[in-house]
C-alpha cells in the first residue's frame, strides 16, 4: 500500500487550533519582546547614540547619529575616574568583600543549624533569615542611627551618645559600613543556598565514610564539602551578583562622603542628567549580572550531572555532637542573631520615639511621630506617620501597586510556565522561556533606568507612560516576571500531564482544562509565589526610585526622601511600617506553605 | 456498544527515532488485546495514537468503520469525539475533586440528560463496591480503590471502547493479582473491545484474548497466549516470552540418509526436513526438559550447578563445559549441587530459528 510519509501540517493545525497556545505564546512573545527585549536594546542604543543634549557639551554632537564618543569619554575621559573607574573599582572591592564574608558566615551558619546538635535549631532559622527579609534600607538606616558622625552634620548617633565621642569617620561613612551592612543583608541569602545543599546529601555517604573509619574532620573535609562545593560556588556568584546591583546601603553610606558605586553612581549621574554615562553603566551592570549568572549556571549545570547520584534520601542521620562546645555555640549565633536583626529594629524604633533627635535620655521620648497632629515646632510641622495624608497615601499607593502587580505577575508566570513546560519541545517555548527569564539579569536600578529612557516619551500607540501609576505596575510585574514564572513552573511540573489528557479524552476543551483543572491544582503554589511577589514589591526602592512623582509616591520612595532630607524619625518609622508588612507577609507564606504541605495532596 | 479498530500503516517518528514503523493490524469486535513488549518498543504510543493524544505522521485509524484518523485525508478527530475511555498508569484522578465528582466531570460534558448522571454515578461505585466513598478525595483513598474510580470513570461514560495503560503497574503484587481478575470479568460481562498496555507478560498471558509483541515500533507476533507461548514466531518472541527464561541452544547440523540430524547440547534429535543453509539456534522451554538422577539410554549427561527451589516446582540450573540449561522439575526430588544428573528434550516442543535474522526454521 503507498503510504504517505509527510508530516501532517493540517492536522498538526487543528490539533494547535483546539490547544490554544500558539495563539497565547504568539501574544506573550510580542508583550515581552516589547517589555523586556526593546527596553534593553533601547538601553544599548542610548549608549552609542548622539542627543540634542550632547549638542551643548560636544560640538561634533549629530543627533540621532551613531558614535562611540560616550563610550570613550566615560572609559577614558578626563572625567572616566571620577565617574567611572572608581565606582567600578568601589562595587568590586565592596561587592567581593561582602560576598566571601557573607558566603563564610552563612556556611558556617548553615552548618551549625542543619547538621550540629546546637539548641534552638529551629528558632534560629527563622530569626537568621529576618536581615535578608527587611529592606535592606531599613539596614542602612539602623547603621546611621548607630554610628552618625558630626563630621556629616546633624545629630549625634547612638554610639557618640553613649560613650561621648565621635566614631571613627570611616566606621560611619564608605566602605567599610557598606561592607559590613551588605553582609548582614545578605549572609542569610547565602545561608539558605548552602542549608539547601547540604540538607540534600545522602547521610549514607557520610555514614559509609565513618564505618571506614573517617574522622568526622575528615568526613566533612572529603566527603561533605566536595560534594556540596558546586553548590557553595553557586552561592557566593549568586551572592556577589546580589551584592554588585544593591543600591540602598551604598546610597545612604556611601553618598553623603562622595563614595559611590555603580548603581549610585547611575542615580547621581541621572539626576544630574549625565544621561549617557548613566545608561552605559546600566549597561555594564546588566553586564556584570549577566556574567555572574552564566558563570553560575555553568558551575551548577556541569557538577549537578557530575553528582546526579547524589539526593535521593536527605538528611536522617544524627547531627554532629558539638559537646562542651554546645552551649558556647549557641551563645554566639544568639548574639549574632541579636545583633543582626533584632538590635537594628529596635535601634531604628527607639529612635522615632526621640523627639529630639540624639536624645537618647528617657524625658525625651514621644510618640509623636506616630500618632501626633501637626505641630510648626517639630519637624517642619510634618503630623505623625498614622495622621499624615501623604503617608497613608503613600501606604495605599504601596499596597495597590504590590497587589495589583503581584496578582498580573502570577497569573502571566503561570501561564508562560505552562506554555513552557507543556510544549517544551517547541522552539517559541524555548524563546518565551528565556525571554522572561532576562529580567533576571537586570539590577532594579539598570532595569528603572530603561525603563526611564524607554517611556519617557511617546512612542508608536503606546503614550509616555513616565509619571503613571501603570508604568509602575508594568517594570513591578517585568521585575518579578522570572521569580513568578519558576514559581509556576514547579507548580505546573507537579500536575501530571495525564491529569488534563484524561479530562481531553472526556471532551474538555483548553479553556475549561485550564480552568477546572490546572488553575485550581497550581493555586495554591501560586498563591504563595504571589505573596512573595507582593513582599517584594512592597519593599522595593532601586527599581522605581526614578518613576516615582509625588501622585505615585510610595512607603519606600517616601522613605527615602525622609531620608534624604535628614527627617530621620519619620524616615525610621516608614521603613518600619514596610518591615512590618514585610513581616507579616513573610508569616502568611510561611503559613501557607505549612497547610500545604499538610494536605499532601497526592498529584501523580 | 463496542467496536472494531483498523489500524493501517500506522507511523509516528518522533525526530529521527520510530515509534511506530508502519503498523497495520485489526482488533476485532468485543476483543481483549493485549499490546506487550519491552519499554521504548512504541506499544504506549500506539495506544496513544488511538486515543487521539498523539498525532501520527502516516497512515489511518477507524474506530466502529469510522475513520478517526488518517494522513491522507487529512482527518484528525479529537479525543473527545472518538467516544473511548481510557485507565492511565499514574490513574490520572483529579486530586481536587471528590470521587463523584471524578467521574461527574466528564459525564457533565457529554449530552447526558442532568437527571441521569447521578443515578449513573452510584450505578457504576455500586458495580465496583465503591459505595459510600462517593465525597472521599483521591488522596483519601487506597491504591486499589484510586484504580477502581479510575475504572469507574471509564465505565460511567459508556465508551465504545477501553483503553488501558498498564493500569495494574502501580499496585502491590498480592492486588495486582486481584485486579486482573476483576478487569477479566468486567471485560467478559460487558464486552467492550479493550485494548490494553503492559510490559509484564504474565499480565499479558493471562488477560489476553490476543496478544500483540512489539519492538522497536514493529509487531513481531500477533496471536492467543497460547501460540505465543508454544510458538514463537520468531527468536525475539520466544527470548521475551520466558518465565523465567529459555534456553537456546546452539544446533549442529548433519545431512542423514533418512533425513537431518539436529545434535543439541549433545542430544540428538533427528527429523524428516531439508537441511537449512544457515546456523540454526534452538529454543527449549525449562518444562520441556526431563531430569533424571540415574543413566538412561540416549540422555545427556550434566551437573548441577545451582538448586533454586521456588514452591511447588523446582528450577535446576545445569552446567556441562560451558553449555548451562535451565530445568524446571514439578516432582519434589532433592537432587544436590554437583550432582550427577541426565537429560532429554520434548523434541516436539523445541523451536528452531536461523541464527542471522531470527526467523523460524525446520517448520513441518
Amino acid at each position: 500500500m503507498p503510504m504517505n510519509r509527510r508530516p501532517l501540517l493540517l492536522n498538526q493545525l487543528s490539533r494547535n487550533l483546539r490547544s490554544p497556545h500558539v495563539i497565547i505564546s504568539m501574544v506573550l512573545l510580542v508583550l515581552l519582546s516589547y517589555l523586556v527585549l526593546l527596553p534593553m536594546i533601547e538601553l544599548t542604543k542610548r549608549t552609542v547614540t548622539w542627543t540634542e543634549q550632547d549638542t551643548r557639551i560636544s560640538k561634533s554632537a549629530d543627533p540621532g547619529k551613531l558614535t562611540l564618543e560616550h563610550w570613550k569619554g566615560v572609559v577614558t575621559g578626563p572625567t572616566a575616574r571620577a565617574f567611572f573607574i572608581q565606582p567600578l573599582v568601589n562595587t568590586l572591592l565592596t561587592g567581593l568583600t561582602a560576598a566571601v564574608v557573607a558566603l563564610f558566615l552563612g556556611a558556617i551558619l548553615a552548618w551549625i543549624i542543619t547538621r550540629t546538635d546546637v539548641p534552638g535549631k529551629k528558632w534560629f532559622r527563622s530569626i537568621l533569615t529576618l536581615p535578608y527579609i527587611i529592606p535592606s534600607f531599613a539596614l542602612a538606616l539602623a547603621w546611621e542611627t548607630l554610628f552618625r558622625s558630626p563630621r556629616v552634620g546633624g545629630q549625634p548617633g547612638f554610639y557618640e551618645a553613649m560613650f561621648g565621642v565621635a566614631p571613627p569617620f570611616w566606621l560611619s561613612y564608605g566602605p567599610v559600613p557598606i561592607i559590613i551592612t551588605m553582609i548582614i543583608h545578605y549572609f542569610p541569602f547565602a545561608l539558605i543556598l548552602v542549608s539547601g545543599a547540604l540538607a540534600t546529601i545522602d547521610s549514607q555517604l557520610e555514614e559509609c565514610a565513618e564505618i571506614q573509619g573517617a574522622s568526622r574532620w575528615t568526613i566533612l573535609r572529603k566527603i561533605t564539602f566536595p560534594v556540596v562545593l558546586p553548590a557553595f560556588s553557586s552561592a557566593f556568584i549568586l551572592t556577589l551578583g546580589k551584592c554588585i546591583g544593591t543600591f540602598a546601603l551604598p546610597f545612604l553610606l556611601g553618598s553623603p562622603i562622595r563614595y559611590y558605586t555603580l548603581s549610585t553612581m547611575l542615580f547621581t549621574g541621572l539626576s544630574l542628567g549625565f544621561e549617557a554615562i548613566a545608561y552605559i553603566i546600566g549597561f555594564v551592570l546588566i553586564a556584570m549580572t549577566a556574567l555572574v549568572v552564566y558563570l553560575s549556571t555553568r558551575i551548577l549545570g556541569k557538577n549537578l550531572r557530575k553528582y546526579e547520584t547524589v539526593g535521593g534520601k536527605g538528611f536522617k542521620g544524627k547531627p554532629a555532637s558539638l559537646g562542651v562546645f554546645r552551649w558556647p555555640v549557641f551563645t554566639g549565633v544568639a548574639i549574632f542573631s541579636i545583633l543582626t536583626s533584632i538590635f537594628p529594629i529596635g535601634l531604628m524604633l527607639y529612635q522615632t520615639l526621640m523627639l529630639v533627635n540624639g536624645n537618647y535620655g528617657l524625658d525625651n521620648l514621644t510618640s509623636h511621630f506616630w500618632i501626633g497632629q501637626s505641630n510648626p515646632e517639630i519637624a517642619f510641622g510634618e503630623p505623625g506617620v498614622l495622621h499624615n495624608p501623604m503617608i497613608l497615601g503613600a501606604s495605599w499607593n504601596s499596597i495597590k501597586l504590590a497587589a495589583i502587580s503581584s496578582a498580573i505577575c502570577a497569573i502571566l508566570g503561570l501561564i508562560i510556565a505552562y506554555v513552557v513546560i507543556r510544549y517544551n519541545k517547541q522552539l517559541i517555548s524555548k524563546i518565551l522561556d528565556q525571554l522572561a527569564f532576562l529580567p533576571f539579569l537586570f539590577p532594579g536600578i539598570a532595569l528603572c533606568a530603561m525603563y526611564l529612557s524607554m517611556f519617557a516619551v511617546q512612542r508608536g500607540p503606546i503614550p509616555a507612560l513616565y509619571g503613571t501609576f501603570t508604568l509602575l505596575v508594568i517594570i513591578s510585574v517585568v521585575n518579578r516576571l522570572p521569580y513568578s514564572v519558576r514559581t509556576g513552573t514547579s507548580a505546573i511540573t507537579q500536575i501530571g500531564r495525564e491529569l488534563e489528557e484524561a479530562a481531553e479524552l472526556q471532551g474538555a476543551g483548553w479553556l475549561k482544562r485550564f480552568g477546572k483543572i490546572v488553575f485550581p491544582l497550581a493555586a495554591s503554589g501560586v498563591l504563595a509565589g504571589t505573596m512573595v511577589s507582593f513582599i517584594g514589591i512592597m519593599r522595593e526602592l532601586s527599581l522605581i526610585v526614578m518613576l516615582i512623582t509625588p501622585e505615585t509616591r510610595v512607603l519606600m520612595t517616601l522613605g527615602f526622601r525622609y531620608a534624604e532630607e535628614d527627617q530621620v524619625q519619620l524616615g525610621n518609622a516608614l521603613i518600619l511600617l514596610v518591615t512590618a508588612i514585610t513581616l507579616a507577609g513573610e508569616l502568611i507564606i510561611w503559613r501557607l506553605g505549612k497547610s500545604r504541605l499538610l494536605k499532601s495532596t497526592r498529584q501523580s | 456498544m463496542s467496536a472494531e479498530i483498523t489500524i493501517t500503516g500506522l507511523t509516528k517518528n518522533y525526530g529521527r527515532m520510530k515509534a511506530l514503523d508502519d503498523i497495520t493490524i485489526t482488533f476485532r469486535d468485543g476483543e481483549f488485546l493485549v499490546l506487550l513488549g519491552p519499554s521504548g518498543c512504541g506499544k504506549t504510543t500506539l495506544l496513544r495514537c488511538i486515543a487521539g493524544l498523539e498525532t501520527p505522521d502516516a497512515g489511518e485509524i477507524r474506530i466502529g468503520g469510522e475513520i478517526v484518523f488518517s494522513a491522507d485525508q487529512h482527518i484528525f478527530t479529537p479525543p473527545g469525539k472518538r467516544n473511548l475511555g481510557m485507565v492511565f498508569q499514574s490513574y490520572a484522578l483529579w486530586p481536587h475533586m471528590t470521587v463523584y465528582d471524578n467521574i461527574g466531570f466528564g459525564l457533565n460534558l457529554q449530552s447526558i440528560p442532568r437527571q441521569e448522571i447521578p443515578a449513573r454515578i452510584t450505578s457504576v461505585l455500586k458495580d465496583l463496591a465503591m459505595t459510600g466513598l462517593e465525597n472521599r478525595y483521591p488522596s483519601e483513598l487506597s491504591g486499589g480503590q484510586q484504580q477502581r474510580v479510575a475504572v469507574a470513570r471509564l465505565l460511567a461514560a459508556r465508551p465504545q471502547l477501553f483503553l488501558m495503560d498498564e493500569p495494574l503497574s502501580n499496585l502491590d503484587a498480592r492486588l495486582r493479582v486481584d485486579m486482573r481478575a476483576e478487569l477479566k470479568r468486567l471485560h467478559h460481562d460487558i464486552k467492550v473491545t479493550t485494548v490494553y498496555v503492559t510490559h509484564d507478560q504474565t499480565e499479558a498471558l493471562t488477560m489476553a484474548d490476543r496478544v500483540v509483541i512489539m519492538r522497536d515500533g514493529r509487531i513481531m507476533q500477533a496471536g492467543s497466549p497460547h501460540e505465543i507461548y508454544a510458538r514463537p514466531a520468531n527468536l525475539f518472541t520466544a527470548e521475551f516470552i520466558a518465565m523465567p527464561q529459555i534456553n537456546i541452544l546452539p544446533v549442529v547440523l548433519e545431512q542423514l540418509d533418512d533425513g537431518i540430524s539436529c545434535i543439541i547440547a549433545d542430544y540428538q534429535v533427528r527429523m524428516q526436513r531439508q537441511l537449512p543453509e544457515c546456523k540454526v539456534l534452538a529454543a527449549v522451554r525449562p518444562e520441556n526438559i526431563r531430569i533424571h538422577p540415574a543413566a538412561v539410554p540416549g540422555a545427556v549427561e550434566f551437573k548441577i550447578y545451582s538448586v533454586l527451589p521456588a514452591g511447588p516446582e523446582t528450577f535446576y540450573d545445569l552446567k556441562r563445559d560451558t553449555t548451562r540449561l535451565m530445568v524446571r522439575d514439578v516432582n519434589a526430588r532433592n537432587l544436590e549441587m554437583d550432582q550427577t544428573v541426565w537429560i532429554e528434550f520434548d523434541i516436539g516442543t523445541i523451536n528452531y530459528y536461523d541464527e542471522e535474522n531470527g526467523e523460524p526454521v525446520l517448520l513441518e
